[in-house]
């Protein structure tokens, strides 16, 4: 039986959380031990207390570090506690876990990250704006370009690494867009990558976390990232 | 250069220097920011006593006028310190990191022993 460990970065989910967990703990995986943990942010709302009353488990974070700190508090948490596969889940009900299964069994066959894509097949309904779709297109070139491999989602949240990939997400993971940038490093340190198609929903309460003024700024910053992160050498494993 | 403004300068750099030694004897700040300040201070008061360098720095790039070349160098010498203060900040948001997940991670374990 391994051991899997699902991690759900919250930051002002209080809506949308219960139902993902409880969408979550229905799900059972042969040969895998599910657990979860929640990783809230810092949130400004009551997602610490709905959690609490839930009984849910939880990292409370002292303080709001973004979604890169918050994902990879949930790793460190994964790494301490001995898990054999980590998955990361969004607490806002985009992701569904009934594709929890086919991540695991890529994992299974010997991938060491595999990417929940939305746009490897036309099975995904989920409608993006054009100008989302084009600013993928356009990390998914870079991350070609420095790796030599296509990613097609590569802003996906929906991913699972194996223990391999919990350390080295352990002891370095990106602060800012951390996908796109977490991807590349694992490419370069020689590790396997698979991406399967899976549907994501729209979210049903909140905003996302990328507004559209946002958007230059993030184009700009996440393909600087990438290219230098494919210029850093590859370490010995 | 006028001896009046040689003077002037000189005094007040010595002030610079001295307050920089009494911040180090109170711990106020790190030593290795503080030599970097005694370092550039020495300079400083150099080009004081000497400012003939500058004059043959701006007639070497071909400047019209001597105050440009200084006005060039302290524009590269604030970028550089405005750089080390952005690496000093990254390390520390690094290490503030590093202590929320580990303290937030703790703290979630000893609740979850609490409760057991």
């Amino acid at each position: 039986m391994k051991k899997c460990l699902i991690i759900i970065p919250a930051y002002n989910e209080e809506k949308n959380i219960s139902k993902a967990v409880e969408q979550l703990l229905k799900v059972k995986v042969k040969n895998y031990k599910l657990d979860y943990i929640i990783i809230n942010d810092g949130s400004k709302d009551s997602t610490r207390e709905v959690c609490l009353k839930n009984n849910y488990n939880t990292v409370n974070l002292i303080n709001n570090l973004g979604i890169g700190g918050a994902v990879q508090t949930g790793y460190k948490y994964a790494y301490y506690n001995n898990y054999d596969v980590a998955i990361q889940y969004d607490g806002d009900g985009q992701h569904d876990p009934n594709y929890i299964e086919a991540l695991l069994k890529e994992i299974d066959f010997g991938n060491n990250l595999v990417i929940g894509s939305r746009f490897i097949e036309s099975l995904s309904k989920f409608t993006s704006t054009k100008s989302r779709q084009i600013g993928i297109k356009i990390l998914s070139f870079f991350i070609k370009l420095v790796s030599g491999v296509k990613i097609y989602d590569p802003t996906s949240g929906f991913r699972a690494v194996d223990k391999e990939v919990i350390k080295l997400f352990y002891s370095t993971y990106p602060v800012e867009y951390p996908e796109p940038s977490s991807t590349v490093n694992v490419i370069k340190e020689g590790f396997k990558v698979k991406e399967i198609p899976v549907e994501m929903k729209e979210r049903e309460h909140g905003k996302s976390s990328i507004t559209l003024h946002k958007s230059i700024y993030y184009m700009i910053s996440v393909c600087i990232a990438i290219v230098i992160d494919g210029m850093k050498r590859r370490k010995k494993i | 250069m006028n001896i009046r403004l040689k003077v002037f300068l000189s005094i007040v750099l010595l002030i610079n220097l001295l307050l920089i030694i009494k911040k180090l004897k109170l711990n106020k700040i790190h030593i290795r920011y503080a030599v970097l300040w005694i370092v550039l201070s020495i300079i400083f008061e150099i080009s004081v006593l000497y400012p003939k360098i500058y004059y043959l720095l701006s007639k070497f790039f071909g400047l019209k006028k001597t105050v440009n070349m200084v006005f060039l160098l302290t524009f590269f010498l604030l970028f550089y310190l405005i750089l080390l203060l952005i690496t000093n900040i990254s390390e520390l948001n690094e290490k503030t990191k590093k202590l929320v997940q580990e303290v937030s991670i703790l703290k979630e374990r000893a609740d979850r022993n609490e409760r057991n």
